[in-house]
């Protein structure tokens, strides 16, 4: 299961002062879960995954994936992963199967386990026709195919997907999301950023809205609807967002000897 | 650092980068084809364009026929005597015009001729050369076949004047012959072919090796950090459950093996030039030499650290940039900073000596030279080029690990790499990390090597430098990076009992010091002239009275001295290490600081004592009082004679024993004070794991 607690992180400005970018926030993702994170561009979703994945350190709070903190026991937090963002390269000189031959190892797979996780994965996501071929020449579908075996090839039991859909075809679409929903029946614990609003009113199980760092409503889509008083998704989304809008911007004042971000030590 | 997983990514990343062109060109196609091209051709050029000038008519003015005819005849004449197929024959003048013209010197200064022959100061006809020639050979300095047109020239007219000298010495009767000036003075070379050959070589080959090395290392190096953040790889790469020492260690290997790849195939490429290539006589230009070609393998090895050393560099370097394109602007000045050192050790005269052995690339390029030279009686230095260049490339792999994947690089809007260096930015933690303390030893080791080797006897400004750079620094430096003084430096009481130990071992540990030398001088003779200078020392040093002695010598060496290594160094590697590992590393530190080869051992133990007794108690105080009495007894019983009459020491040269007595008494103190040291630690001891 994934847990956040009051996490909080701020990046300088460069007047010298400090901006939130995640500002307390919490939730919960249960097993067999799909929890889909919601919000306008700079809401902190990317933020909020990346300090889940281990990739940022939060300023404050605290992250929990599958019982290890992620911040004092971060390679047992990292196994426990499957980390996928939209932005995701492959080696171009290597070939899929090698790429996932390589990801199986650096989780600690090794010998005739891997060469039959890899198989299955290729076959499940139809990947037979382009295995052998180097990733520089796929196409963005075969791509995204790969990179979702990449995320996938340890079998963790949290998947953490950051617009996994972003710039896909419909056919590769739905490959996907079809996949996301076989995880979910696997029980994993996934958690997941979208823009697109129908996506996650017919693939998440629980929504949180995200707004400026903050949380402004969480439940599932009926729970929302009474809170909003409106059907659908996207209406439900500005409605909340807008009896947010106006409010000052939260900063923090310049502290000189505030410290925050990592230094070379 | 797991073996396992920096295997796996070694192999990746080896497999990835050998599929690039880009590599495969800079490491192979470069050095087998580029390099014996480049080479030959660039000599083949050379000697084409020497054979077209010596073939070249020389114009010759000169102020009269009858000159112009006694020329002619001397040049015939020469052409006549050395004999064709000789390397003298290159040199005679096969084909040349004489211009008669009443001002030859106005002829050559408007460049219608060459050389010029004027009137000179002896007698005005050639038959008789008395004692000044009949004439001045004119040439233009500026003009390179003037330069040659006078050389050639010159060695017909030298080959008359010696036959004239000659004939005249045969007329004189014995008694008269040594009016003549001496014949000119023989000279013989006697450096073996081999020797030429090397030092022909040594004078380019090192560099261009070195040069060669680092480019080879700079694609790779690139394409493994700063190119796998361009390609949107190292996130997913950060998010596996792999250490980044371990990601940093793999990649790194590769980079190395690359440059290595490199280093060798240029190597080999060398080789088979000069061995098959009739590169060899041209290079030697008529000199007897010949390439020592079984020196290669060797300096193939000496290559190794220096191979590592750049790829570490460079992987820290590119580490640090966002895109393949920052990375190269990185690059650029590393390499260039890289060329200047490279180049002072590449000119005449710069041996492996002294600070040389510890300047980066300028000691590698020096020990190059020795090892195509032959000097292998000079493995000390040898030794400690090789060792330092493996330290410096040790720190570049930490530094490269501690910014490999770090916030401000991965992301943009993680806020920039100022982060890394403003102080604003810095978090405050009670001890400073591993890789402060490496690169502060790194940057430190040198400089203190060269002010150590320039100071001489001065003891008040060694102690001023010594509080500059040993307490001054690492305060200001804890300062800087916001660590916690009283953590860092150890600034805690100790027990009464600890300082009592404390007293005992201050007491005694010169004496175990001093049998372990004179033990060691069995094995490893004293160097010649070692007492001498002692002896100097001493006489320098009884000019100065006992306080200030102690002052300068001991009170100010170790405080500061703990500072910094019991300190700084000590508590740095605690946070990451194991104590009993970071004790010795401290210790090693220690020892390499003091540039005393013969006591280098003694100065570990006694750095490991004082590790153990700051470890145990928790505090800087004992140390400083061990190391503050160590030294201090030296000059207590050199002024003190009753004294060290008493306790037997009153011969301290290094080879006579002291009194048996003694050393058990103070073997038994060592051990009460450790006892006294060691007992059970307060709550409050470094080394346990307060922080990260």
């Amino acid at each position: 299961m994934i847990l956040a607690e009051n996490l909080v992180k701020t990046f300088p400005r460069p007047d010298g002062g400090w901006t939130a970018a995640v500002d307390g926030l919490s939730f919960e993702v249960r097993p067999g879960e799909i929890y889909g994170l919601l919000g306008p561009n700079g809401a902190g979703k990317t933020t909020t995954l990346r300090i889940l994945s281990g990739l940022m350190r939060p300023t404050s709070g605290r992250a929990i994936l599958a019982g290890y903190d992620v911040v004092a026991r971060p390679q047992d937090a990292k196994r426990a992963i499957g980390f996928l963002t939209a932005s995701t390269g492959l080696y171009q000189r290597l070939t899929p199967r090698e790429l996932l031959t390589y990801f199986a190892q650096l989780h600690g797979l090794d010998g005739e386990p891997v060469q039959r996780r890899v198989r299955e994965l290729i076959e499940w996501l139809g990947m037979e026709s382009f295995a052998d071929l180097r990733c520089g020449a796929l196409s963005t579908g075969q791509r995204q195919r790969a990179s979702i075996a990449r995320a996938l090839v340890a079998d963790p039991p949290v998947l953490v997907l950051d617009e996994p859909t972003l710039g896909l075809d419909v056919m590769t679409n739905r490959i996907i999301l079809d996949f996301v929903r076989r995880q979910r029946e696997a029980g994993k614990t996934i958690l997941l950023s979208t823009h697109y609003l129908d996506e996650a009113e017919t693939l998440c199980d629980r929504i949180g809205l995200l707004y400026r760092g903050r949380l402004i409503a969480e439940g599932d889509l009926s729970a929302l609807r009474r809170l909003a008083g409106r059907e659908r998704l996207t209406d439900i989304f500005l409605k909340l967002v807008g009896e947010q809008g106006g409010g000052e911007d939260r900063l923090i004042p310049p502290q000189p000897e505030e410290t925050h971000a990592a230094s070379l030590g | 650092m797991r073996l396992r997983s920096v295997s796996i990514i070694f192999r990746k990343e080896l497999i990835e980068i050998l599929r690039d062109r880009r590599t495969l060109i800079a490491m192979v196609v470069v050095p087998i084809l580029l390099y014996p091209v480049l080479m030959l051709g660039s000599i083949h050029a050379a000697q084409f364009q020497s054979g077209k000038m010596q073939r070249e008519e020389i114009r010759i003015a000169v102020p009269d026929d009858a000159t112009a005819q006694r020329l002619s005849a001397e040049i015939e004449a020469d052409n006549a005597a050395v004999p064709t197929g000789s390397p003298e024959a290159a040199e005679c003048i096969r084909r040349y015009d004489m211009l008669v013209t009443p001002d030859p010197r106005d002829a050559l200064r408007k460049g219608a001729v060459q050389v010029a022959i004027v009137p000179g100061p002896g007698p005005k006809t050639w038959d008789r050369w008395e004692i000044d020639p009949p004439f001045v050979l004119c040439y233009d300095s500026a003009e390179i076949r003037s330069e040659m047109a006078r050389t050639r020239l010159e060695r017909v007219l030298e080959r008359r004047r010696v036959a004239v000298r000659e004939e005249r010495l045969a007329r004189l009767p014995e008694e008269q012959r040594e009016l003549f000036a001496p014949r000119a003075i023989p000279v013989e070379n006697v450096a073996s072919p081999e020797k030429v050959g090397g030092s022909l070589l040594g004078n380019v080959l090192p560099l261009i090796l070195a040069l060669m090395t680092i480019t080879a290392a700079v694609y790779p190096a690139i394409d493994l950090t700063a190119g796998e953040r361009e390609r949107g790889t190292l996130e997913t790469l950060m998010v596996a459950p792999v250490p980044v020492i371990d990601l940093i260690v793999g990649k790194f290997l590769v980079v190395a093996a690359v440059s290595l790849i490199a280093a060798a195939l240029n190597l080999a490429s060398i080789g088979l030039t000069l061995r098959f290539g009739d590169v060899q006589e041209m290079l030697a230009q008529g000199m007897q030499a010949r390439i020592p070609v079984a020196v290669l393998p060797l300096i193939l090895l000496a290559m190794i650290p220096f191979a590592i050393l750049f790829s570490a560099i460079l992987i820290a370097v590119a580490s640090f940039a966002r895109s393949f394109k920052e990375a190269q602007n990185y690059v650029m000045p590393v390499i260039m900073a890289a060329l200047i050192p490279g180049t002072a050790g590449a000119l005449p005269g710069v041996e492996l000596q002294g600070v040389m052995t510890v300047i980066p690339v300028a000691n590698m390029v020096l020990l190059t030279r020795e090892l195509l030279l032959g000097h292998f009686a000079n493995w000390p230095a040898m030794a400690v080029a090789l060792g330092s260049t493996c330290f410096y490339a040790v720190v570049a792999v930490v530094v490269a690990a501690r910014l490999f994947g770090q916030e401000a690089v991965l992301f943009a809007d993680a806020g920039s790499w100022k982060t890394l260096f403003r102080r604003r930015f810095f978090i405050p933690s009670s001890r400073p990390s591993p890789t402060h303390v490496l690169l502060y030893v790194a940057v430190l080791f040198p400089v203190w090597f060269h002010i150590q080797g320039q100071l001489g006897p001065h003891i008040g400004l060694s102690s001023v430098l010594i509080v500059v750079f040993f307490g001054v620094l690492p305060l200001a430096l804890a300062r800087y990076l916001k660590l916690g003084w009283r953590s860092t430096f150890s600034l805690r009481g100790a027990a009464a009992i600890q300082w009592i130990g404390a007293v005992a071992i201050g007491l005694s540990s010169w004496v175990i010091a001093s049998e372990v030398l004179v033990l060691q001088s069995r094995v490893i003779p004293l160097p010649e002239g070692l007492a001498e200078a002692d002896a100097e020392m001493t006489r320098i040093l009884a000019g100065w009275p006992l306080p200030t002695l102690l002052l300068a010598l001991a009170v100010v060496p170790g405080i500061c001295e703990e500072l910094t290594f019991r300190g700084f160094v000590l508590s740095g590697l605690q946070s990451r290490l194991r104590p009993a590992t970071a004790i010795v590393i401290t210790a090693l530190f220690f020892g390499a600081f003091h540039f005393l080869f013969l006591r280098f051992g003694v100065t570990v133990a006694l750095g490991i004592l004082l590790g153990y007794v700051c470890q145990r108690s928790g505090s800087i105080g004992p140390a400083m009082l061990i190391h503050i009495m160590h030294n201090s007894w030296l000059f207590v019983l050199s002024r003190w004679d009753r004294l060290a009459a008493a306790l037997g020491a009153a011969d301290l040269d290094g080879t006579t024993h002291l009194p048996r007595r003694l050393i058990a008494v103070s073997a038994v103190l060592i051990i009460l004070g450790l006892v006294a040291i060691s007992r059970p630690p307060r709550d409050a001891v470094p080394g346990s794991p307060a922080d990260r």
